[in-house]
């Protein structure tokens, strides 16, 4: 559902390229490659540490790896970046850093992964995303892990005046944890869509009788934490939740506005319990410091209609397709 | 939307008092439907539990007499067909004719989108492309009480319209929803046996097609005994020849001469090839051949690698990997391709 005072975010029209080519590549600690293109600096984070001075106050401190993107010209094509676990028990610790110069429109692709099911890796990044007056930004986050894994993205966008950002992240093969963290900080005039889904838990067995019990540890535990802070006048944000509790899964989720100036701001957070096995606690928090501000949530948590799945089971779709299929419709909805 | 208008096939059994059950839930406008196919008491005692079914789920329940059409159809070809040496599956024909054929027209002449029964089977609705749309008749989820092997005539035209409510649900679990419906059908034993039949089927057949002596020679042409009438012995029969010095097997039947032909060695009842007519291809369009396939020659049997190739117009040749037991003339060869039944047809002979 959008809400009638909030504008939605359009994405003006980029030419059809898909993924092509992977503009930063790192594989375990190891950068692969980066393919330099006219307007655009792609370094690994500890080259740019050096390099750019003014790159310190983003950093913080001295980064190992992961990478830094500075856009300074007008792109007609996605930036891609890939960060994998390929080999077990990898502890990755990335300082990411994406600039975008005023005015730009650019779309920005990242894939992190595990290459394998048990690896056992931890992906730990901490991420700043600096768009500057008048960007907009596409930005797909896409996570698949392995059953084993411990991912901690950290993400923190600042949106300086007019900028606009559709942010989604897309998790359909969680880690055993996963602790999802993600602020913007609106300034004047920014518009900001999140489209956020995460599945927990893993795909249930076809087999399995409805109401049999099940033995066994929790197999993914995710937290996950958006805070929207709407600090310039006239800024607005939708955020859209979509939490899928599977097999064995537990969720807690904390959606937040914080309005310090006069902004818009709307929460739409839903989750469905697949299985019965699943626990999904969902917290929509609303703060207004100013009178003006208005800001308004809506959250619900419910389970897989009986009735959906008896019809769709009496029209030939077996049970685990006919949960597949009310799912996706579920997420479909973003 | 408009609730859509189903009538259910109720028999008074636990799967089609279950499959009404759940198309409730699932939200349609559900008619039951009793249909009277004789006058044995077995059926009024199914048709007081199907009202009392009815009653509960609180869905009307008409009673269809087609007493008529099911002796015309049904027994007559029976009888027929057994007379003729044959071994007939009177539940295809009683599919074909009845619930697919009296009751759907019936149905769809009360305006109803669907007509549903307790079979044990999936129907799956495919796009072509992006207009044309075929249906495809699948094996149950429950491998042991699939009925796919009697729905082999179906064709597209009854599939769009047809429902089976309890084809991805396990026995067991159909006795679970039984109970949580409340339904006073669990405790019935399975019913398994030709339905028209009260005691067994060679009392039915004595008293229809009277007996009819003949000579049981071997293989070799050796007399070793007398028959009843052919049609009380089927292909691969161990029990009731009734010789001395056995076991013999029923290995073939001469009707000309009414010759009952046995065997006392088990091998010779193997045979890798049949001739089988009738052919009914579900999506309509005959394939190519040659085709492979996985076939079934009886309800219990395991599904074998075949190839089918073409020989006359209605009838097709097929070759199995290996030899099958007793492949028997008048019983259903079904065409299996994954869990999708591609076809059947009735077997004339094999060789």
């Amino acid at each position: 559902m959008t809400m009638k005072n909030v504008k939605n975010v359009y994405p003006p029209k980029f030419p059809e390229k898909k993924f092509g080519r992977v503009h930063y590549r790192q594989v375990d600690h190891e950068v692969k490659n980066i393919f330099e293109i006219g307007g655009v600096t792609i370094l690994p984070s500890s080259e740019a540490w050096q390099k750019f001075a003014w790159t310190k106050k983003f950093f913080g401190e001295k980064p190992k790896e992961g990478y830094f993107i500075w856009v300074k010209n007008q792109l007609d094509f996605p930036l891609t970046a890939c960060i994998t676990i390929a080999s077990p028990k990898i502890s990755q610790d990335l300082r990411n850093l994406l600039v975008i110069e005023k005015n730009i429109k650019a779309r920005a692709n990242v894939i992190c992964d595990a290459k394998e099911k048990f690896l056992c890796g931890k992906h730990l990044a901490r991420g700043k995303l600096i768009l500057k007056e008048g960007v907009f930004l596409e930005y797909n986050h896409i996570h698949k892990w392995g059953e084993k894994d411990n991912v901690q993205p950290d993400y923190e966008f600042t949106l300086e005046k007019g900028a606009r950002l559709i942010y989604n992240y897309r998790n359909l093969f969680p880690p055993e944890n996963l602790e999802f963290k993600t602020t913007i900080h609106s300034g004047e005039n920014t518009s900001s869509n999140l489209n956020l889904i995460i599945m927990g838990g893993r795909a249930a067995k076809a087999s399995r009788v409805a109401g049999a019990p099940v033995l066994g540890r929790v197999a993914s535990k995710t937290k996950v934490k958006d805070t929207v802070f709407l600090e310039g006048k006239n800024s607005q944000t939708v955020v859209r939740l979509r939490l899928v509790g599977r097999k064995k899964s537990q969720i807690e989720a904390i959606s937040q506005i914080f309005a310090t100036s006069a902004g818009k701001g709307h929460l739409d957070c839903q989750g469905l319990l697949v299985d019965k096995t699943a626990k999904i606690s969902l917290i929509p928090q609303l703060v207004c410091q100013n009178k003006k501000a208005q800001i308004t949530h809506e959250a619900s948590i419910g389970k897989i209609s009986e009735e959906e799945l008896t019809y769709l089971r009496m029209r030939g779709l077996t049970e685990k397709e006919a949960i597949d299929l009310i799912v996706s419709g579920f997420l479909k909805k973003v | 939307m408009k609730q859509k208008k189903v009538i259910c096939a109720m028999s008074g059994g636990i799967d089609s008092s279950v499959a009404a059950a759940l198309l409730k839930k699932a939200g349609f406008d559900v008619i039951g439907v009793f249909i009277k196919l004789t006058d044995l008491p077995r059926f009024k005692e199914s048709g007081m539990r199907a009202k009392k079914v009815a009653k509960i789920l609180g869905i009307p329940l008409l009673v269809l007499d087609l007493r008529r059409e099911f002796k015309e159809r049904v027994i007559n070809l029976f009888l027929k067909e057994y007379k003729l040496g044959l071994t007939p599956n009177p539940c295809v024909a009683c599919n074909k004719e009845i619930k697919f054929g009296f009751l759907l027209e019936k149905a769809l002449s009360l305006d109803t989108d669907f007509i549903a029964t307790g079979h044990y089977a999936r129907i799956k609705k495919r796009f072509v492309n992006s207009k044309q749309i075929r249906y495809s008749l699948m094996t149950a989820k429950d491998k042991e009480k699939d009925q796919s092997y009697f729905l082999w005539k179906l064709n597209q035209k009854q599939l769009k319209h047809i429902l089976f409510p309890i084809g991805d649900y396990s026995k067991t679990q159909v006795r679970i929803i039984s109970r949580k419906f409340k339904l006073p059908t669990f405790e019935i034993p399975e019913s398994q046996e030709v339905c028209f039949i009260q005691g067994t089927i060679n009392d039915f057949l004595k008293k229809r097609l009277k007996e009819k002596p003949g000579k049981i020679i071997t293989k070799e042409e050796k007399t070793v005994g007398e028959h009843r009438g052919l049609w009380f012995y089927t292909i691969g029969q161990r029990k009731g020849i009734n010789l001395p010095d056995g076991p013999y097997y029923v290995l073939d039947k001469d009707l000309k001469k009414n010759l009952l032909i046995v065997t006392k060695n088990e091998k010779d009842l193997y045979e890798k090839q049949l001739l089988a007519g009738h052919v009914n291809w579900i999506s309509g369009q005959e394939p190519k051949f040659p085709l492979k396939i996985k076939a079934k020659i009886r309800y219990r049997h395991e599904p074998a690698s075949a190839v089918i190739t073409r020989s006359l117009k209605s009838k097709v040749s097929l070759r199995f990997a290996q030899s099958q037991r007793a492949i028997t003339p008048g019983q259903s060869v079904v065409f299996y391709k994954g869990q999708e039944v591609s076809g059947g047809g009735v077997i004339s002979e094999s060789y």
